[in-house]
């Protein structure tokens, strides 16, 4: 049973978060059509754990991350955080307020290669928040940025260095550097080990998984991998067309997956285990576009329990068992195959 | 030195790859891309090639059909192709002597061997209609009708799923998503019924289902047409799933190679079984650190005589590995390592 959360216990409370983005056509020929990226989506999210987010394409989990970080503007919704145990919305903080929680929350893309100037040397480039808001300077900075970066698993003597002279490991070392400069409780991975060779994500996933439990950091984790998401992730939230379809505890995910969609994904992840030889489900159609969105559950068409009220209705987020939360008609009376 | 690997019994060869070298005269020094392969593929059966940045996988495949990129090219080895569907006594042709701008090698791309690339949208041409560059291939291969190209491409684009094919057939690859487009890409592949698929990263950059899909597509289309395919990425859960031989390689060289289940039940290489061991699974939870490979992929650009994982390896011995170059042995039964525990071969240049 889930313990009741605390207000101190939490960081970040997502209360019905949407984001439209109106498609534009040529002169002025207006496309009444609308992009839905995040749809009525809620969540909270706890001090050190890591929330991992899946989904496919134009599930919305890049623009969620980014909504986090009030990078846009809502379309409707909250993102309270945890100010000094006051839930304070984001989205109502005056720019001055805003700059000096962004310092709470970081982010770090996937592609090591576009995240860093290649003009700035990694002392400029991890040194630079820290000297924009004034926090260090000279000196100190130098020192502060040897340590950061001998806490990513580099060597002081690189800091003099250009990104080109560092391999895709390397380089998101420095980028995670950069993201910790400034001391955030929260750090928002999106896609953060993808772009790596397979070795290289161990060590990486390896290094963020050490600086969690050194520095008690928060994460939410975005990625399609969901072999990486399940070692990593406490717990994990599906996203289909800008909706969450199902949010629980990993295990309990992976191995009683209560959606339909969940089920599929599962099914779909390939498998270097030759001994599971499993029966895959090979879901008809493409992924559900966004912009046109299916009428009543979005992801009737490919579902393979789908009835009636599934083209008519949109089922209701709730929670189906403690901590377990998810939107099916069926939730509770589907037996679904989960990862065990 | 001649070393000619033999896997799968009795049934007839459609490729084979001997001691292959590929090397990039840059500026900086020779880049020996591809250091000495050998492996062959037998008809209907599917390679898994699986390496990670710098191991040469993409040369390797580029050295077979020819277009190795400036500054690079084949110094040495064999490429041997068999027309299975020709005459079946005829010897085989060596792609590796061929003029990389000639005739020869025109006829043999696209028609006996195809490849299909990860960036679907890099490989079609934004410019033309999908029914435009598939009948391409069909016109410069198989017919000169065009009434006749036409039924075969919309032929080719049912025979990979995509719905409406008179309508995609007017399409443009923007207008497509990213699985369509890898299902047009494989359309014109298999257009003129190749005996051999490249296939290089095809399905990374898809959506997990979609990714599900396209290889449940390709599997079906190589029963149906009796492919075989080199399937070359670095995702070993994929290789589980259509692989019936192995081959890993690493810096320009292959290090271990055997059948699926050899390969991924009793990996033998240092290397090979950190890999697996390095990759977190969907099916339960792993430890809490992950084993990964210390260091990076050196360059391999004038690197000293030694193993080649040797930089690396958890289990190197030094004064032997890091001096000499172990050399390719049969642990049994066709399951082949390149590593000193396993023997004392030496590597003979």
């Amino acid at each position: 049973m889930q313990a009741e959360t605390k207000s101190q216990d939490v960081l970040l409370e997502v209360k019905h978060l949407k984001k439209y983005f109106p498609l534009k056509k040529g002169f002025g020929n207006r496309d009444p059509r609308v992009l839905k990226a995040v749809d009525d989506v809620s969540f909270t999210l706890r001090k050190e754990e890591v929330l991992g987010l899946v989904g496919e394409s134009g599930c919305g989990k890049t623009t969620l991350g980014k909504l986090i970080l009030r990078a846009y503007e809502p379309t409707d919704g909250e993102v309270k955080l945890n100010i000094n145990g006051q839930m304070t919305n984001i989205f109502s903080m005056s720019k001055k307020e805003l700059r000096s929680i962004r310092k709470m929350m970081q982010m770090v893309f996937q592609d090591p290669f576009g995240s860093l100037n290649p003009r700035k040397t990694v002392l400029d480039i991890v040194g630079e928040p820290l000297r924009v808001n004034g926090i260090y300077s000279g000196e100190e900075l130098q020192e502060y940025v040897k340590y950061l970066i001998q806490m990513v698993g580099l060597e002081t003597k690189h800091i003099r260095r250009y990104p080109h002279a560092f391999s895709g490991g390397q380089r998101q070392r420095i980028v995670i550097a950069r993201a910790l400069a400034l001391s955030p409780q929260l750090l928002i991975c999106d896609e953060a080990v993808s772009a790596l060779d397979v070795s290289v994500q161990a060590q990486i996933i390896n290094l963020l998984q050490e600086l969690k439990e050194k520095l008690g950091l928060t994460y939410i984790f975005i990625s399609h991998g969901l072999n990486v998401v399940r070692h990593i992730s406490t717990r994990v939230a599906v996203m289909y067309v800008g909706k969450i379809v199902e949010l629980a505890d990993t295990d309990e995910l992976y191995e009683h997956p209560a959606h339909p969609y969940t089920e599929a994904i599962l099914s779909a992840a390939p498998d270097p285990d030759i001994n599971s030889r499993k029966k895959r489900i090979i879901l008809e159609g493409e992924v559900a576009n966004p912009v046109d969105i299916p009428k009543g559950c979005p992801f009737h068409p490919r579902c393979l329990y789908a009835k009636e009220i599934c083209s008519s209705t949109v089922p209701v987020y709730r929670e189906i068992r403690p901590g377990h939360y998810c939107s099916c008609h069926f939730a509770d009376k589907l037996e679904l195959a989960g990862i065990t | 030195m001649q070393f000619i690997l033999k896997i799968g019994d009795g049934m007839s060869k459609v490729i084979e790859v001997k001691d292959l070298h590929t090397y990039f005269f840059t500026d900086e020094g020779v880049l020996k891309a591809v250091d000495g392969i050998s492996y062959s593929i037998n008809a209907g059966e599917t390679l898994g090639l699986i390496g990670e940045s710098g191991c040469g996988k993409t040369a390797a495949s580029q050295s077979i059909l020819q277009i190795v990129p400036y500054p690079g090219r084949i110094v040495k080895g064999e490429i041997l192709l068999w027309d299975l569907k020709g005459n079946a006594d005829a010897p085989p042709k060596n792609l590796a002597a061929m003029n990389p701008m000639g005739k020869e090698i025109r006829q043999v791309r696209g028609r006996q061997i195809s490849m299909i690339f990860q960036e679907p949208m890099t490989s079609l041409s934004p410019l033309h209609t999908v029914g435009n560059q598939l009948i391409e291939a069909i016109l410069l291969h198989q017919t000169n009708n065009k009434a006749e190209a036409r039924e075969i491409a919309l032929e080719m684009l049912s025979k990979v799923g995509i719905s409406n094919p008179s309508q995609r057939f007017y399409e443009y690859p923007h207008q497509l998503s990213g699985g369509i487009r890898q299902r047009v890409m494989i359309a014109i592949a298999l257009s003129c019924h190749p005996s051999l698929l490249i296939a290089d990263e095809p399905t990374t950059a898809l959506d997990v289902t979609i990714q599900a899909q396209v290889l449940e597509l390709m599997k079906s289309l190589q029963k149906e047409f009796g492919m075989s395919i080199q399937y070359i990425t670095h995702d070993l859960g994929v290789i589980a799933d259509i692989a019936d031989t192995v081959a890993v390689m690493y810096l320009g060289k292959i290090v271990e190679m055997g059948t699926l289940s050899q390969v991924f039940r009793s990996p033998m290489h240092p290397y090979t079984d950190r890999l697996m061991k390095s990759i977190p699974l969907v099916k339960k939870r792993t430890k809490r650190r992950l084993e990964s490979i210390e260091g990076t992929v050196p360059i391999p650009i004038d690197l000293p005589k030694s193993c080649v994982f040797s930089s690396r390896c958890p289990l190197m011995m030094p004064g032997k590995c890091d001096t000499d170059a172990p050399a390719m042995i049969d642990r049994g039964d066709n399951h082949f390592v390149r590593c000193f525990l396993y023997g004392e071969e030496r590597e003979t240049e």
